[in-house]
């Protein structure tokens, strides 16, 4: 027989771990405790907890680490449910973790799983999911019983779940990378011999240029914000042996379009729930998840994502952005994404963000934090901007440039937009 | 300290150089119209404005348009306490 490694999770950061066994024999007890509201102190805890609420058929809220009890309130839970405890009864499981999905698929479950998007403005938005949602795009077969997956997203927010769940239909070990430096993360990769990826283009930008390629990782799949040709092209020296892929997936309908590096298509397993509409990516109401109270009767929501063509007949675009993050300054619209990749360009910088910075006169500007390395103290903020000048439009020119230490980041690893 | 005459005069160097331009120290008559004669467009008055703020604490445009460097060395020296 097979030797099969038992870990489902190994957290990179902490150091901790959770076994497929651990869960076996907690769950094989009478009376298993679950928290119907989870706000996990790890990520082992959201692991465990969504693993036990998905064995034994139970409704979880999964909220971020870092959510406050004000915005817990503010959602429509009472803080005091966070202690809430709840007797359920134990479930038995095979030894071998690869027959587990059969048994979480076998019937109906009745699973639910809440999340709340991370709403970078306003209220969070609810968004609530079955397990047939989770798994619409996870792949079951032999060969992807040896693979080992590794992530750099918190298993609390959709990307990660969806990772969660590959991992588990085919009873794979999961190692969590997210919140570690990219060069620790590489180590990582080789010595857990990591075969799948899955992380976002800002995961990614953190490693070094010039860093020795990859000789474990097979696939790769970029999500959570858009990817660029100029994302690819590094992974593929990065990453010489691995097939490169980008998902796209929202918190209310799960993981909805599959492509090949940057360019998507719509698959057939989505075909009723997506279609691109002026630009835009529309998703069905009957995939959203969430409650809409304010949404009956109408069939299709607006993302706000925005799509560019490649070619039409095949079907084949790509995602420009996000609606919400582009800078409107002196009538025009800003796509901080483009503004952020010409500057990743520029030697010397080793992260950045850009953003619009209110203005009297023009409503906002484009502004940008950057990251140097060490070596790169002395560049000055006009040998920057004579750079960008011969690759972007004046309108999106950063006309204010700010030094700083660290760009802050999201569960997903994504950049926290202003 | 830096008086806001001699920053406003830094940052219109500044800008000026940036856009190619070679600046002399007679450039700096109160005549002046930032469009007209210094040649900025909008997005450059809003580069100076932002720039202008974040060193003196003064939006130089938010009581409503400026033309001449004149208006905005009044605008700093007004706003100062």
């Amino acid at each position: 027989m097979k030797e099969r490694r038992p870990k489902l999770l190994f957290d990179g950061r902490s150091g901790e771990s959770l076994t497929y066994d651990d869960l076996r024999r907690e769950l094989a007890n009478e009376v298993v405790f679950l928290n119907p509201v989870c706000r996990p102190q790890s990520a082992v805890e959201a692991v465990r907890a969504f693993v036990k609420a998905v064995v034994t058929g139970q409704e979880l809220v999964l909220l971020d680490p870092a959510q406050t009890e004000a915005e817990i309130s503010a959602m429509g839970f009472s803080p005091k449910n966070l202690s809430r405890r709840e007797e359920v009864r134990g479930k038995k499981l095979p030894e071998d973790p690869v027959a587990w999905w059969d048994i979480f698929s076998e019937e109906e479950n009745s699973f639910k799983l809440t999340l709340f998007t991370s709403g970078t403005t306003g209220q969070p938005k609810r968004a609530v999911h079955s397990l047939k949602s989770l798994a619409r795009m996870v792949r079951r077969s032999s060969t992807q019983q040896s693979s080992v997956w590794g992530m750099g997203y918190h298993p609390t927010h959709i990307a990660g779940i969806q990772v969660l769940v590959q991992a588990l239909a085919n009873g794979n070990p999961l190692v969590l990378l997210h919140g570690i430096d990219g060069e620790s993360s590489l180590s990582l990769m080789a010595k857990e011999k990591i075969t799948h990826l899955a992380a976002s283009p800002s995961f990614f930008r953190q490693i070094p240029k010039g860093s020795p390629p990859s000789t474990t990782v097979r696939s790769l799949t970029l999500g959570a914000e858009p990817a660029r040709q100029e994302d690819f092209s590094r992974l593929r020296d990065l990453f010489p042996q691995a097939r490169l892929r980008n998902a796209y997936a929202s918190t209310e309908a799960g993981t909805l379009l599959m492509g090949e590096e940057e360019v998507l298509t719509i698959p057939p397993e989505s075909k009723e729930l997506v279609r691109i509409q002026d630009g835009q990516i529309f998703v069905a109401a009957s995939a959203w998840r969430a409650t809409l109270k304010d949404r009956v009767g109408e069939d299709w929501i607006p993302t706000g994502d925005r799509v560019e063509w490649v070619d039409h007949k095949p079907g084949w675009f790509r995602i420009l952005g996000r609606q919400e993050d582009s800078i409107s300054t002196g009538g025009w619209q800003v796509n901080p994404h483009e503004v952020e990749a010409a500057l990743r360009e520029f030697p010397g910088i080793k992260d950045c963000r850009v953003y619009g910075r209110k203005n009297s006169l023009l409503g906002n500007v484009v502004a940008a934090d950057i990251v140097t390395s060490d070596s790169s103290k002395g560049v000055m903020d006009s040998d920057i901007r004579r750079f960008l000048a011969d690759r972007l439009q004046n309108h999106k020119l950063p006309r204010f440039i700010r030094r700083v230490a660290e760009v802050p980041r999201t569960r997903t690893g994504k950049i926290r937009r202003l | 300290m830096k008086t806001p005459a001699t920053i406003l005069e830094e940052e219109i160097r500044r800008l000026l150089e940036q856009k190619g331009r070679v600046v002399g120290s007679d450039l700096f008559s109160d005549t002046l119209t930032l469009r007209g004669d210094l040649g900025l467009d909008s997005f450059d008055l809003a580069e100076l404005t932002v720039h202008l703020e974040e060193r003196t604490g003064v939006d130089i445009f938010q009581e409503g348009v400026v033309n001449t460097l004149g208006e905005v060395r009044q605008r700093l020296d007004s706003d100062r306490k």
